[in-house]
């Protein structure tokens, strides 16, 4: 019996102890967060004596940055939620250090259900804190010089321009003059080779600009059938030079007006265009507008592009849309166009799709919403 | 009656004062863009980088509902934009309810605002750290009350969940905002709730408001902290009548 009572003594002692000394700190406030009883270990890390810290408010506690975000977000999650888990926040203990905690807390209820207290427990976070902050300065840093990147490639792209421009002009009034076969040969191909340089260094343009943020629309009505027939006007002279046909189908139920970001859709249009014909080397083009559905709010469209090239393997195809930003290269291409018209569509709710096998051509297609437009 | 909830939070900050009113009051709640669960693609950084951007949406609320001799309830940043509405459009407003309002939280040359330009630095790291542990840390899992287990699926989800980046931001244009000039020109009644030891809003401030705002009355409540709306419904309740039968 005797030694029943000693063990039952021990236990009782044992877990006062576990209270006191136990590696987390407890705090049991009121709800206005009063603290009415806590462990030692709590007032370790604070250097107030439990009696110095009866009365005072736990927030009260913390460093000020701290207190601001229990007051805006953990005060109030606690009251709505009964609960919270491993909020960060610093102690501000009595000789001015500051010890990093995650702290925990749970509302305690009286019979009939109300709030009464809340307890919270406190565990020493400067480890984690100090990874934290490793990881956070990494992000930072990652980040500040991805931006950096994005930035020096515009600049750069941007200073190319300027000389790249004066050359292709002075290509041009060189082909005005008198030349051999082997310099008008020499001058055609510096044409062309500018030509593509400057289509790599807009496209790079197009990239880093729409990497710094969405591109807004502007929407407005335009002729879908005039958009069509411009772009296939401006591409004809390539497809002639390479004997292929540019075959458009146009549904004849789109109507002569919709609402739209006409620059931006002719962009991605000119971008899948000039893809097709640059990796086609006999065949057709096609190009399609189809309306998939209309009614008074607006109307659908399927853009599709198709090309009896040399295609891509399975492969090629699942890294082609890889992630959101890198867009495998093709071989004789960026890639960039694709990147940018995917950004293009995305900013107008639509995604970009491609088919496309080995030796077979290549279809990609997009589903757009435009609005339509009153006929007067 | 609309109701406008502040930083770091969203409109589930009125549940237990606006259900109050819903018998004499057409009862409109919202979350601002960025907060709760409102559209995050319609935040528009360079509109939210000012106050102003916020009263742009009440009005446009007002405008969308017809709403017209609007008593607006703003708690603690809402209430400035409630402020600037109200200084925008004095006519769509009868009555303002601010609770815990600063027209600036930094202190200044002759101005007690509470705080010090680098506790601002240090929230925004821990907003930081408490991002990194997401999952674990501001949305927390829902312990206990199994009888109201609906109520805390819905909390989860949208209660201080928001994207880090707008929080931030949110937070920056909140403490770093200066209204001071613009207290004067309101011309719409108001009422201004102010709780003892509210860090927050120090009572200062609170007299601050007071002395700056043409026909606002003060209330100090017995509440503490920063959101008597949550901690002290029925004060806040009691107040606001007292107030809105006064008219």
């Amino acid at each position: 019996m005797t030694d029943d009572s000693a063990v039952r003594a021990l236990l009782e002692e044992d877990l006062a102890e576990l209270y006191e000394e136990s590696p987390a700190g407890y705090v049991s406030t009121l709800l206005d967060g009063t603290v009415v009883r806590s462990n030692r270990t709590f007032s370790a890390w604070t250097g107030l004596a439990p009696d110095a810290l009866r009365g005072r408010r736990f927030q009260d506690l913390l460093a000020t940055p701290g207190r601001i975000y229990y007051e805006t977000h953990l005060g109030p999650l606690l009251a709505m939620q009964g609960s919270l888990n491993e909020i960060a926040l610093d102690i501000a203990a009595q000789d001015g250090r500051m010890l990093p905690v995650l702290v925990s807390a749970t509302q305690k209820r009286g019979r009939t259900g109300e709030a009464l207290l809340n307890r919270f427990t406190v565990f020493n976070a400067t480890d984690r804190r100090r990874y934290e902050q490793q990881l956070l300065q990494a992000r930072r840093a990652a980040e500040a010089q991805a931006a950096e990147k994005t930035e020096l490639l515009a600049m750069l792209s941007h200073d190319i321009r300027t000389p790249l421009s004066a050359i292709m002009v002075v290509a041009e009034i060189l082909q005005l003059g008198h030349l051999s076969p082997e310099q008008r040969d020499a001058v055609r191909i510096l044409n062309a080779s500018s030509k593509s340089l400057l289509d790599l260094v807009n496209g790079i343009l197009d990239k880093s600009r729409l990497e710094a943020g969405a591109p807004a629309l502007h929407v407005a009505p335009f002729d879908p059938r005039a958009l069509v027939r411009d772009l296939v006007t401006s591409l004809e002279p390539l497809a002639g030079s390479k004997s292929l046909r540019l075959r458009v189908a146009l549904d004849e139920r789109l109507p002569p007006q919709v609402a739209g970001d006409a620059l931006k859709l002719g962009q991605v249009l000119g971008n899948l265009l000039g893809n097709a014909l640059k990796f086609t080397e006999r065949g057709e083009i096609a190009l399609e507008l189809a309306l998939l559905d209309a009614n008074d709010k607006g109307l659908t469209v399927r853009a599709r592009v198709v090309d009896s090239g040399i295609g891509m393997s399975e492969d090629a195809v699942s890294r082609i849309f890889r992630d959101d930003t890198a867009i495998a290269p093709r071989p004789g291409g960026s890639g960039l166009g694709l990147a940018i018209s995917r950004k293009l569509l995305r900013a107008q709710g639509s995604e970009l799709q491609v088919r496309s096998r080995a030796g077979q051509g290549s279809e990609f297609w997009f589903d757009l919403r435009l609005g339509t437009v009153p006929t007067a | 009656m609309l109701f406008a909830h502040g930083f770091g939070c969203d409109q589930n900050m009125w549940r237990l004062v606006a259900p109050e009113f819903e018998r004499d009051y057409r009862v409109v709640l919202f979350d601002h863009a960025g907060s709760g669960k409102s559209d995050l693609s319609a935040y528009d950084r360079e509109k939210y980088a000012r106050l102003d951007g916020y009263a742009d949406d009440v009005l446009a609320i007002c405008r969308e509902l017809s709403l017209e001799r609007v008593v607006f309830v703003g708690h603690s940043v809402s209430a400035m934009i409630g402020v600037l509405a109200a200084i925008r459009e004095p006519g769509r407003f009868a009555r303002l309810v601010l609770i815990g309002p600063s027209p600036r939280y930094i202190n200044d040359e002759g101005y007690v605002g509470g705080f010090a330009r680098q506790d601002l630095e240090g929230l925004l790291d821990f907003m930081d750290s408490n991002f990194l542990g997401w999952a674990g840390a501001v949305a927390p899992k829902i312990m206990g009350n199994p009888e109201r287990q609906e109520l805390g699926a819905e909390l989860t989800n949208s209660f201080c969940a928001t994207d880090p980046e707008i929080a931030k931001q949110f937070a920056r244009v909140t403490f770093m905002s200066d209204n001071r000039a613009d207290l004067p020109k309101l011309r719409v009644p108001s009422l201004i709730l102010q709780c003892s030891e509210d860090i927050i809003a120090p009572l200062e401030v609170g007299h601050y408001v007071h002395r700056a705002l043409p026909g606002s009355e003060l209330v100090i409540m017995r509440a503490t902290g920063h959101c008597p709306n949550l901690s002290a419904p029925g004060e806040t309740i009691e107040a606001m009548r007292k107030f809105l039968k006064a008219g």
